[in-house]
């Protein structure tokens, strides 16, 4: 993808939000740093503006992901204005997906397990009616030392930590 | 009856010899493993035992634990027992129904045990035993014998002896992932880590009042002679079938990842002994260090315990189509019988035949029967068993060759027919008869007929004196001599008369030394003469619990040394030129258990000049 032209918008981080005219319209940009927003979220994120703007994705660095939103139904000039609230609203979605996100990751094996157990029921014969009476609210244990950890992610870590 | 649930592959540890080196970044989803926790319930298993990979560094550990105790199964863990030194985390578990723990320890000092896992882990391991000790716990310690820690087994004794109960078991290390990767650094001479085995057992025996806790795991048995009742695996822990991540159903614990060599036919410890691991055959020779026992009687039956019935379901199989499914069942050792609209399963435990030979009993001979008599002992085959056939609704199933199959009693007597073709030939036998191992005279009336006409004269050789003395008072025209064949052909002259038959009818597995008698029948068979053998091949008995109970705590001795079929018997004679086999009947799917070789000496007859 390849921007004409570009400027910063006032009011917003100039590092991160720039006006762009691409291919004749006037859009907004926005770099997302990967580290801290998973790709998941840009993507959910990015599928909620799908209907009032076109999204185009790229990465134009390994660390980072830059959205382009162009207005569908605007003229060639849109309001500054317009394009601000656009993107503004778009980070604010980033963020909401990235929360739930890990909201769904914490809960993942109390959810997948009520869906299962959902499927299972609706499954019909057989059922084990014994799970009827099960507790989904097992607290995981507590883990001082990290044991609970592999290897991989220990070790991984360790030498993170050490001074080059 | 325990079901192994793989939950993973990530573990808090590297130990050297992994079997899921390639694996380690697999993990299941929690609803895989809850659906699996279901399914074992389903199959009627009682206590589920997540393995991995290590199972403790899942969250969702207390979470399965709850879903395992909410089915009314008992839980257990395969671990390194690091997060159980946590005795709040034993609690827990303990009252979500942990009752059985599995645990690797690999040296008895941090030195020995963190080089091989390659992580800090000593104090944890050992942590967990003092946590666990004195709970209810069944505790296993596994020690994975390494080169590394081969001369360290005795330290590991002194570290795990003094807690009580908690037993401690040898195991071989596997040439599988880590274990294959690093086979020549890690691996030692199977024999030489036997030996080495051995006197750690010893060592502890002498030392600690080990009650039977000191056991082993694949070594072949005849390298610990006299330690042979201490072999431990998944089976004698009471594993039935385990799933590993991404599998959709669970599969039979069975042996095949290793094998007996050729060296090994006919020894009596084939069924309980694990062989060698099928890696290390082929990486690592050896197998000529193997001494098989062969001087022992062993068992020609081994019996299916009723284990429960199976809903049918409104499906055509329930095994293809139903809740039974295909692979969770082990093909020999699992067997399925049609009953009335439900499915009897029946289960054989036994460790005096091999999974292969079960196998090939069952599958490849067709020689499984309902017992319907209530007896415990079989004394009348044709009234007392029903044969097992497949099932017809087998015929054509895609899944018949990995199926363990459906199997229906059929209401005809295999025996009667077999027997009988035995029978007819004997009465046509006429001139000097050698009948080795005459028992009770099954055909005595037809010799009895010939004798009294003049037109044989039988001499019968028994090792049971009783009984010969019993049937000499019967058998008048008979001369019978109490011995076994291999003595009395010691001892017979080389200038005795020959004979024009001689029969081996039923007890050819009897014999000690059957490549010795049959080069002695060489010498001592006319030209022209007959040569008959006949015996039985093993087969399984489809019994009720009670029976399976009573036959297994009968103290009746063993009589076979072998359970040879026609073609062991064909591969010994093939080496005697002077036979040529002129008729043979061996055992088929619908018929009995019993095969036929008649042999002629090559040369032109010539009778006994007494005898017409």
């Amino acid at each position: 993808m390849s921007a004409h032209a570009s400027q910063a918008v006032g009011g917003l981080p100039a590092g991160l939000v720039q006006l762009q005219e691409l291919h004749g319209a006037q859009g907004i940009a926005l770099e997302i740093q990967t580290e801290l927003f998973p790709l998941d979220a840009i993507f959910g994120a990015s599928f909620t503006f799908i209907d009032r703007a076109f999204v185009f994705l790229d990465r134009p660095k390994e660390t980072s992901v830059r959205v382009h939103l162009t207005l569908k139904n605007a003229a060639s000039a849109p309001e500054l204005n317009a394009l601000r609230s656009l993107v503004g609203e778009f980070a604010n979605e980033l963020m909401a997906c990235a929360f739930r996100l890990r909201i769904t990751e914490e809960n993942r094996a109390t959810l997948e397990s009520i869906t299962m157990q959902a499927i299972a029921g609706a499954m019909g014969p057989p059922t084990l009616d014994e799970l009827e009476d099960f507790d989904f609210s097992e607290e995981p244990f507590e883990d001082p030392l990290g044991i609970a950890m592999s290897w991989e992610e220990k070790y991984a870590k360790k030498s993170k930590e050490e001074p080059s | 009856m325990k079901a192994m649930i793989k939950v993973g592959y990530g573990c808090n540890e590297h130990c050297t010899f992994c079997h899921t080196l390639e694996l380690r970044s697999i993990d299941a989803e929690a609803a895989e493993v809850s659906r699996k926790i279901r399914r074992a319930k389903e199959l009627g298993h009682t206590m589920v035992v997540l393995s991995g990979g290590e199972p403790t560094i899942r969250s969702e550990l207390m979470h399965w634990a709850a879903e395992v105790a909410a089915l009314k199964m008992d839980f257990g863990l395969i671990t390194n027992g690091r997060l159980l030194s946590y005795p709040e985390v034993v609690d827990r578990l303990q009252s979500l129904g942990l009752k059985y723990v599995y645990l690797s320890l690999h040296g008895g000092s941090a030195r020995v045990h963190n080089r091989l896992v390659r992580a800090d882990a000593f104090e944890q391991s050992c942590g967990a035993l003092s946590v666990l000790a004195g709970r209810p716990i069944d505790v296993t310690v596994n020690c994975v014998v390494t080169r590394q820690n081969v001369d360290h087994l005795r330290e590991l004794v002194d570290l795990v002896m003094p807690y009580e109960r908690i037993r401690l078991k040898f195991s071989m290390v596997e040439p599988k992932g880590g274990g294959e990767l690093l086979f020549r650094a890690l691996t030692p001479d199977v024999f030489d880590a036997a030996a080495r085995v051995r006197d750690a057992i010893e060592y502890g025996e002498s030392k600690y009042d080990s009650e039977g806790r000191l056991v082993h795991g694949a070594f072949p048995l005849c390298h610990l002679k006299g330690l042979e009742d201490r072999y431990d695996d998944l089976k004698t822990h009471g594993f039935r079938s385990m799933v590993e991540v991404g599998e959709s159903d669970f599969f039979p614990v069975d042996d095949r990842n290793k094998a007996h060599l050729p060296q090994c036919e006919g020894c009596v410890h084939q069924g309980g002994c694990p062989g060698l691991y099928r890696g290390y055959i082929e990486l690592r020779a050896g197998g000529e260090r193997l001494v098989p026992s062969l001087e022992r009687p062993r068992s020609n039956s081994f019996n299916y315990r009723f284990q429960r019935f199976a809903e049918w379901g409104e499906v055509d199989c329930p095994l293809r189509d139903g809740a039974l499914g295909i692979s969770p069942w082990d093909r020999g050792r699992d067997l399925l019988v049609e009953h009335r609209g439900r499915v009897a399963l029946f289960r054989a435990d036994t460790r005096d035949f091999s999974d292969a030979e079960i196998e090939r009993t069952k599958l490849q001979r067709g020689q499984v029967y309902l017992d319907v008599s209530r007896k415990a002992a079989v004394d009348d085959f044709a009234a007392d068993l029903r044969k097992l056939d497949r099932s017809p609704r087998c015929e054509g199933c895609v899944h018949q060759t990995e199926c363990s199959g459906l199997w229906v009693p059929r209401a005809v007597d295999v025996f009667g027919p077999s027997d009988e073709d035995v029978a007819r030939r004997i009465r046509t036998l006429r001139g000097d008869v050698l009948d080795l191992g005459f028992g009770e005279g099954r055909y005595a009336e037809a010799f009895g007929a010939s004798a009294a006409a003049a037109q044989l004269c039988y001499t019968g050789i028994d090792p049971d004196e009783d009984l010969v003395e019993r049937q000499r008072k019967a058998w008048p025209w008979a001369h019978l001599v109490a011995g076994t064949a291999e003595a009395w052909f010691r001892q017979r002259e080389t200038s005795s008369q020959p004979f024009d038959h001689i029969l081996i009818l039923r007890s050819w597995n009897h014999l000690q030394d059957p490549a010795f008698v049959i080069a002695a029948c060489a010498h001592c068979l006319r030209d022209g003469g007959s040569l008959a053998i006949v015996d039985n091949v093993a087969f399984g008995l489809a019994r009720s619990r009670s029976q399976t109970d009573r036959a297994e705590s009968s103290a009746a001795g063993l009589e076979h040394f072998r359970n040879d079929g026609a073609a062991e018997v064909k591969a010994l004679l093939a080496r005697h030129p002077q036979f040529e086999l002129v008729e043979e009947s061996p055992v088929n799917l619908l018929g009995s258990n019993q095969w036929m070789l008649w042999y002629r000496r090559r040369g032109e007859q010539k009778m006994a000049s007494k005898l017409s």
